[in-house]
């Protein structure tokens, strides 16, 4: 089987932030010093050159960008200053767009504008919802005066109602993150020759990277601290997530009494207040390797996070302060903000990663089921000067 | 001490082989040429190398004759262990200050018979086999030095003054001084060389720590017959290698270590050091790890394919880390890019990293001409007159003007000899015509 | 290098007899601490090697090992002394060279 040849790869990959394709001299150093490369699955090197000579089919089909975790340290080395992780980064971020099946996640990659366009588009639904219908929002509130002075959650964001828009943005995210992470495993398994037993006997894999990521710790140089803090921030996430999905009839109760899911809530909020500061923090002084080029989906995804915590505890406050209007119109500035990250940017965004990374460990274990072909890696890949 | 004239036609700075040849070939023109080397012998780099490539002639056989015709020659003065604080513009010549360091000897009357030396209790790493060996405080740098007189490093003396006592010549002077001296030249020849990019440049290598990592200029040493050890063996523990790797573009092609040049003689020495091991040791077994080989001069490529032939494995792939195992053993990883991009962890006795050229000498304000973004001197011309420097007078040769080999050297340095002969024939009276 | 030589520069010192080494001493303010230890330490090491040796003939990391010193700082003397005459190789042994002291004639 031939590799189609795609001119403009190159133009396209500086799209999603990676303008460095040209400037790699394919020496190898960058695999080398890679601690995560090995055996059979050896990155960046191999996957630039696929880039330069714009075989598009071999990148889709590539899982590798995913094994990487960005400690920086081909970066830092690399002679051409050509970038591999940041190189690796925007792969994943155009791989994304290549999952993705109706389209969005590219026009956000390529167009900062349409990205926030996207999100604001959500939020200005949102804002409708609690505007427009007489049982829901404000128009709600003006039948219960009572809830002016103190504050009653129903007369405002009635539970069931509430709880099934919930269902609908978790439908809606699942769908769309799941029918594209099935395109992904297609498009990267078609053909492979893996045999079925094989995606059974290594499920185990996608659960456990899902759970702690723990490739990262593989890596040698100073990431300890970004997948301590990044498995806070899923702990933290998951929490959240969960309560707000399947606890919300406890979690937003309609007194102000103390519930058990607080204590969850206060966790998760706190984690996420914290570890999204700190990563805010670390983008802005651009001190490690990972944090040189973050790009507008890079910002996102702390911001959105951290603007999400803060409203909620703050509605929270005031909820407990008792501050009915506050409460009210903070609750809403919360869902939107959280509703947009939740419906944009998981399925199309840098969070779609969630799921894109323990996959890709698990299909890279499935692929090794596959039966051996020679010439798999044609020789002359290698060769810049051929 | 200053027994020089106060006026030569040329002056040529730096005594390896390209100043060297264009002070013989400047002399031979009839000008007085003064040579003037910070050193105490005169020879340069080559002198210190094993064979040439790829002709694989003894490096100190041809060079020595050089340094001979150089020293005897009656219109050329050499001046050694001596640096150039400045040059002036004066008219179309100039005023040169010069720094003569002192020897602690009388050059004139030492005898070269190492008494001092032998006697000396001080043992100090040499300069000349790049610390591999020893010297005395008190030395003649090596058999081929020119001038064969003793020098007395200071920093390590125990102030024992045994030296003065066995010299059977009476020629150590304790009191003499720093001397700096003042003189005209009618033009000045750059040819002030190179070092190689310093073993801590790339961190991953452990150049600096780790004793079996070795510099070129090191293993041209070990290689050589008069070498530190007399015979090929690695510095950590005397073991004799079976196992070596050279990693290619180790100090140079790398904008990190901010030499992002290609250095033009790395692929060769180390090709020619691979197959010389060959023959040294038996059933050696010797991988040069390339970003890609450079065989560009005159029986290069041949040289390239002589030593593949003869068994020196060449792998694709740019070395990244370098570590050593308990026993000093070298573990190296590398991506082999001719097998699929295959990691490969390897373990070698010895790893000699083909550093880069950089220029030796930087003088600043003191020689007032362009220096590149290399680092190198800057050439008006490069293409057409690639050995003017920026300055009227100022001429260029060797490796101070850009990597090059040793013939590549000379020939510039003949060059440079001749635009120099022009430019003093303009702005002077023909000193001889005979 | 000249064959002229002007009295009162570079011979003064000859006819006048030598400076003594005091003068280059005190010029230098004697040896530094850093020279002292380094001198010390030549000499402890020396004599480690000198002793080892007397027993026979022994290889770099035989002889590191019997003296307990690193074994790049007993080869980098081993080399010394070989230079210097002090020791010649012996025999092989294996990928090392063993080494003797050399007769005192």
């Amino acid at each position: 089987m031939g590799s189609r040849v795609k001119p403009g790869v190159v133009q396209e990959l500086a799209r999603y932030g990676g303008d460095t394709v040209p400037t790699c001299f394919n020496c190898g150093n960058c695999t080398a010093v890679c601690s995560l490369s090995k055996d059979d699955t050896t990155f960046p090197r191999k996957y630039i050159r696929y880039m330069q000579l714009g075989l598009e089919d071999k990148m889709t089909t590539s899982l590798e960008p995913w094994l990487c975790y960005y400690c920086g340290d081909c970066s830092d080395t690399c002679p051409r200053e050509a970038e591999p992780g940041e190189l690796m980064m925007a792969s994943r971020r155009w791989l994304t767009s290549r999952y993705d099946w109706t389209g969005l996640s590219r026009l956000m990659y390529k167009s900062e504008a349409f990205e926030i366009f996207m999100l604001v588009l959500v939020a200005v639904v949102v804002l409708l919802l609690f505007t427009l219908p007489s049982n829901y929002g404000f128009k709600l509130l003006s039948q219960h005066p009572e809830a002016l002075t103190t504050v009653n959650m129903e007369a405002f964001a009635p539970l069931h109602l509430t709880h099934y828009g919930d269902w609908v943005v978790a439908a809606l995210l699942g769908f769309l993150l799941l029918s594209n992470a099935a395109r992904m495993v297609f498009m990267v398994m078609r053909g492979s020759g893996a045999p079925l037993g094989a995606y059974i006997t290594e499920f185990k894999e996608v659960i456990i990277h899902l759970l702690t990521q723990k490739r990262w710790s593989e890596c040698t140089s100073n990431t300890a601290k970004h997948w301590v803090r990044h498995i806070f921030l899923v702990t933290g996430y998951a929490t959240m997530f969960i309560l707000v999905v399947i606890f919300l009839p406890w979690f937003q109760r309609p007194d102000a009494n103390f519930h058990w899911t607080s204590l969850f809530g206060y966790y998760g909020t706190v984690v996420l207040l914290a570890v999204t500061l700190w990563m805010i923090a670390d983008r802005m002084g651009k001190k490690d390797q990972i944090h040189k080029h973050s790009e507008l989906s890079d910002w996102l995804f702390p911001l959105l996070l951290f603007l999400t915590a803060l409203t909620g505890i703050l509605m929270h406050a005031f909820r407990l302060l008792g501050l009915p209007m506050p409460t009210y119109v903070m609750y809403l500035i919360h869902l939107m903000v959280a509703v947009p990250m939740l419906v944009i940017e998981v399925p199309f965004g840098k969070w779609a990663h969630l799921l894109y990374r323990p996959l890709a460990v698990y299909l890279t274990a499935v692929k090794r089921h596959a039966p051996a072909r020679l010439g798999a890696m044609a020789p002359a890949l290698s060769r810049p000067d051929h | 001490m200053s027994d020089l004239n106060k006026r030569y036609d040329g002056m040529v700075i730096g005594a390896g082989i390209a100043g060297m040849q264009a002070a013989l070939d400047l002399a031979e023109q009839g000008f007085q040429v003064l040579l003037v080397e910070k050193d105490p012998s005169i020879g340069g780099v080559m002198v210190g190398l094993n064979k040439v490539f790829p002709t694989l002639d003894c490096s100190s056989c041809i060079c020595t004759p050089r340094m001979a015709e150089a020293a005897h020659h009656p219109n050329i003065t050499i001046q050694t262990y001596t640096e150039v604080l400045n040059v002036d513009r004066n008219g179309p010549g100039f005023n040169v200050k010069l720094l003569k360091k002192p020897r602690y000897v009388d050059e004139d009357t030492c005898i070269g018979c190492s008494k001092c030396e032998l006697e000396c209790p001080v043992l100090v790493p040499h300069e000349f086999d790049y610390g591999l060996g020893s010297r005395r405080a008190v030395y003649i740098p090596h058999s081929n030095a020119i001038p064969q007189v003793a020098t007395l490093d200071v920093e390590h003396c125990t102030f024992c003054g045994k030296c003065a006592k066995v010299c059977p010549a009476d020629c150590f002077i304790y009191d003499q001084q720093p001397e700096e001296i003042e003189i005209e030249v009618g033009a000045v020849i750059v040819a002030s060389g190179l070092q190689i990019t310093p073993m801590g440049a790339k961190a991953e290598y452990n150049g600096d720590k780790l004793p079996n990592v070795v510099n070129p200029l090191g293993m041209e040493r070990i290689q050589s017959s008069n070498g530190p050890y007399g015979t090929v063996l690695r510095p950590s523990d005397g073991k004799i290698p079976k196992k070596i790797a050279y990693v290619q573009c180790a100090g140079s092609r790398d904008k990190t270590i901010g030499v992002s040049y290609c250095s033009r003689v790395c692929c060769m020495y180390a090709l020619k050091q691979a197959l010389l091991t060959t023959h040294y040791i038996h059933g050696v077994e010797i991988t040069i790890y390339h970003m890609d080989i450079r065989a560009f001069g005159k029986g290069y490529e041949q040289f390239y394919r002589r030593a593949m032939d003869e068994g020196i494995k060449i792998v694709k792939g740019k070395v990244a880390k370098i570590d050593e195992t308990d026993n000093q053993d070298l573990i190296i990883r590398v991506e082999h890019l001719d097998e699929g991009g295959r990691v490969e962890e390897a373990r070698y006795d010895m790893v000699v990293l083909s550093q880069g050229l950089m220029p030796a000498w930087k003088p600043g304000s003191a020689l007032g001409i362009d220096v590149g973004e290399d680092g190198f001197f800057e050439s008006v011309n490069p293409k057409i007159k690639p050995t003017l420097s920026t300055m009227e007078g100022v001429f260029l040769a060797g490796v101070s003007a850009g990597p090059k080999d040793i013939p590549d050297s000379i020939v510039e340095a003949g060059a440079a000899a001749m635009e120099a002969a022009n430019y003093l024939q303009r702005t002077t009276k023909p000193k001889v015509t005979a | 290098m000249s064959d002229k030589k002007e009295a009162g520069t570079n011979g003064h010192a000859k006819s006048e007899g030598a400076a003594s080494i005091k003068v280059l001493r005190d010029r230098h303010g004697g040896m530094s601490a850093e020279m002292k230890e380094y001198y010390k330490e030549l000499n402890n090491i020396r004599k480690l090697l000198f002793d080892a040796l007397k027993s026979g003939p022994m290889t770099v990391p035989e002889l590191a090992r019997k003296c307990s010193l690193k074994s790049e700082t007993t080869m980098w003397h081993v080399m010394a002394m070989r230079r210097y005459g002090e020791v010649v190789e012996d025999k092989i042994q294996g990928d090392y060279y063993s080494y003797r002291l050399k007769e005192a004639h």
